[in-house]
């Protein structure tokens, strides 16, 4: 890969430890995918994990003088003030790499966004805009949805390319690899942003990694909701990070002539029973729920409004606890008479954070609902089972305290 | 034991030179499936359940995961000093060579079609990280 004179000193630490780590990543990236060169980008999202791997090479940056050089927003983490509000022990190592987590994220000068949806009014690339996003839903929404060019970034990689400004030239960035290589046919009509998110997970396994698909079939306006739960579940059961919508995606809709845009020839049909038994397989658990996990990714301002006139003058169940996770911008946007009504009702609201963290331990063990596959993958691994269903029916089981 | 009639050129991320024994894994790996303190795969349903890659060559097809748990579970193995002495992947992302290359843990991939042929779990794999090049001991 080419390096310009000032790149090549970058590397040999002329701006120091800092940027001389996160040129490198950037070098081992170009070399091993055959990149020509670097490329400036606009901006950046680190999928921050608060996790130790993470945070070593967060630390490697930040202590030895890096510090970013295009907007670059995070993931969530977990918001500290929650152990006490749910009376839960976080053992002081959880809260130390917290702790380190933000230091480390306020020297390298990020924009604390601690959001995986920044890609829905925060941080909103245009078509052919160059970037690194990593984040599951973040990378195929800004791909497929606003035509913006990124890779699947690791959290890592998209860190380095928020400190130089730049990423290597290759995959996603060149127009000629953003073709689709394969034909998804849906054979029959998507009900709701539910369904849609269930197409996500079942092509997510059958897709191979890096397929890219032009989806056929499937009509309509989808809502940003409905759009970010079919990419977040179709690059978590699988690693799809650009999908194109048959006259919906800006990319699509550009094409005149479909048989030459397309690479390859591979075909594959997706029938309504193939839906039906993924969702069967879902929804079967019943009984006594101990909690509602909503947002996973963050949920949206209309999600949140839905939930409160859901309930309507009902409450949640007291054995229930309703967890709704959203960006602290998002909870500014609903202003705190609507957010006091929901909390009035049983419903918590929270920011910063993501289900997947360990100060969500008291609802280990028992049953929830939710209505993310994503959720309920990650949560496994924390023992706990979920059923996965629409809002609607989440809310319902929330006031009865079962389903 | 002889050592493979020539060494050839490989794509590696790497800052030493390395040797290890190989470990087949027909599956994708993701290393936060895999246990630190004795380097223990733990997946279920993984061709390499229960067999330990410390200090080994781990030849797999491609890694898995989110946009962190590779890193972190490579850097966890690292810290109890159980990480593979390399990883040879036939498809590599964005996600394993930004893990590799943080935890110092050599990766090469773009070997010759066929060139592992042959080679069984055992024998070893060397890798020289100034020219890039590879050999096989049998």
């Amino acid at each position: 890969m080419y390096l310009s004179n000032q790149e090549e000193r970058i590397v040999e630490g002329e701006n120091g430890e800092g940027y001389a780590s996160a040129m490198k990543l950037l070098v081992a990236l170009g070399e091993m995918f055959d990149a020509d060169k670097l490329i400036p980008i606009t901006r950046a999202h680190w999928a921050v994990s608060g996790q130790e791997g993470d945070l070593f090479y967060a630390e490697k940056l930040a202590n030895f003088g890096a510090r970013t050089s295009v907007p670059t927003t995070t993931n969530p983490a977990w918001d500290g003030s929650l152990s006490d509000e749910f009376k839960v022990e976080v053992s002081d190592y959880e809260l130390l790499l917290l702790r380190r987590t933000i230091s480390a994220s306020d020297k390298l000068g990020v924009i604390k966004s601690f959001s995986c949806t920044p890609y829905l009014y925060r941080d909103v690339p245009a078509a052919g805009e160059h970037t690194a996003f990593s984040e599951s839903s973040a990378t195929p929404y800004i791909n497929s949805i606003y035509g913006a060019m990124t890779n699947r970034e690791s959290s890592s990689s998209a860190l380095a390319a928020g400190v130089i400004g730049k990423t290597p030239n290759y995959g996603l960035h060149l127009d000629k690899n953003r073709s689709p290589n394969i034909v998804v046919s849906v054979e029959f009509k998507i009900k709701d942003d539910f369904d849609f998110g269930l197409l996500g997970w079942y092509l997510g396994e059958i897709l191979k990694p890096d397929d890219i698909p032009l989806i056929r079939g499937v009509e309509g306006n989808f809502s940003p909701e409905a759009l970010r739960d079919f990419g977040a579940m179709i690059n978590t059961s699988g690693a799809v990070s650009l999908f194109h919508i048959e006259n919906f995606t800006p990319e699509a809709k550009k094409v005149k002539d479909f048989r030459r845009w397309l690479r390859g020839s591979e075909r594959v049909s997706v029938r309504e029973e193939d839906i039906a038994s993924l969702k069967r397989k879902f929804t079967k658990a019943s009984g006594k729920i101990n909690s509602v996990y909503m947002g996973c990714p963050h949920s949206t301002v209309p999600e949140i409004m839905k939930v409160n006139s859901l309930l309507g003058n009902r409450k949640v169940h007291r054995d229930v606890k309703f967890l709704i996770f959203t960006s602290a911008t998002n909870l500014k946007l609903i202003g705190e008479a609507n957010a006091k009504k929901l909390k009035e009702k049983g419903v918590h609201l929270l920011r910063d954070s993501c289900v997947d963290e360990p100060v969500f331990k008291f609802t280990e063990g028992n049953l929830g609902v939710t209505n993310s596959l994503k959720a309920a993958y990650y949560r496994k691994r924390r023992n706990q089972d979920f059923v996965i269903t629409s809002i609607e029916n989440c809310v319902e089981a929330a006031v009865r305290g079962e389903i | 034991m002889k050592a493979h009639e020539s060494a050839v050129k490989c794509k590696a991320v790497c800052d030493h030179d390395a040797e290890g024994k190989i470990i087949y894994s027909g599956k994708a790996i993701n290393f936060y499936l895999v246990d630190p303190s004795t380097s223990e795969v733990i997946e279920d349903d993984h061709p390499l359940k229960g067999k330990r890659i410390a200090g080994r060559a781990i030849v797999i097809p491609s890694g898995k995961g989110s946009s962190v748990v590779q890193l972190d579970g490579l850097y966890q193995l690292l810290s109890s000093n159980n990480q593979p002495s390399m990883i040879v992947v036939k498809d590599p992302d964005p996600v394993i060579v930004s893990a590799a290359l943080i935890c110092g843990v050599p990766l090469i991939s773009g070997l010759p079609d066929g060139f592992l042929d042959g080679a069984k779990d055992g024998d070893i794999i060397k890798l020289k990280c100034s020219t890039k090049e590879v050999t096989v001991v049998h």
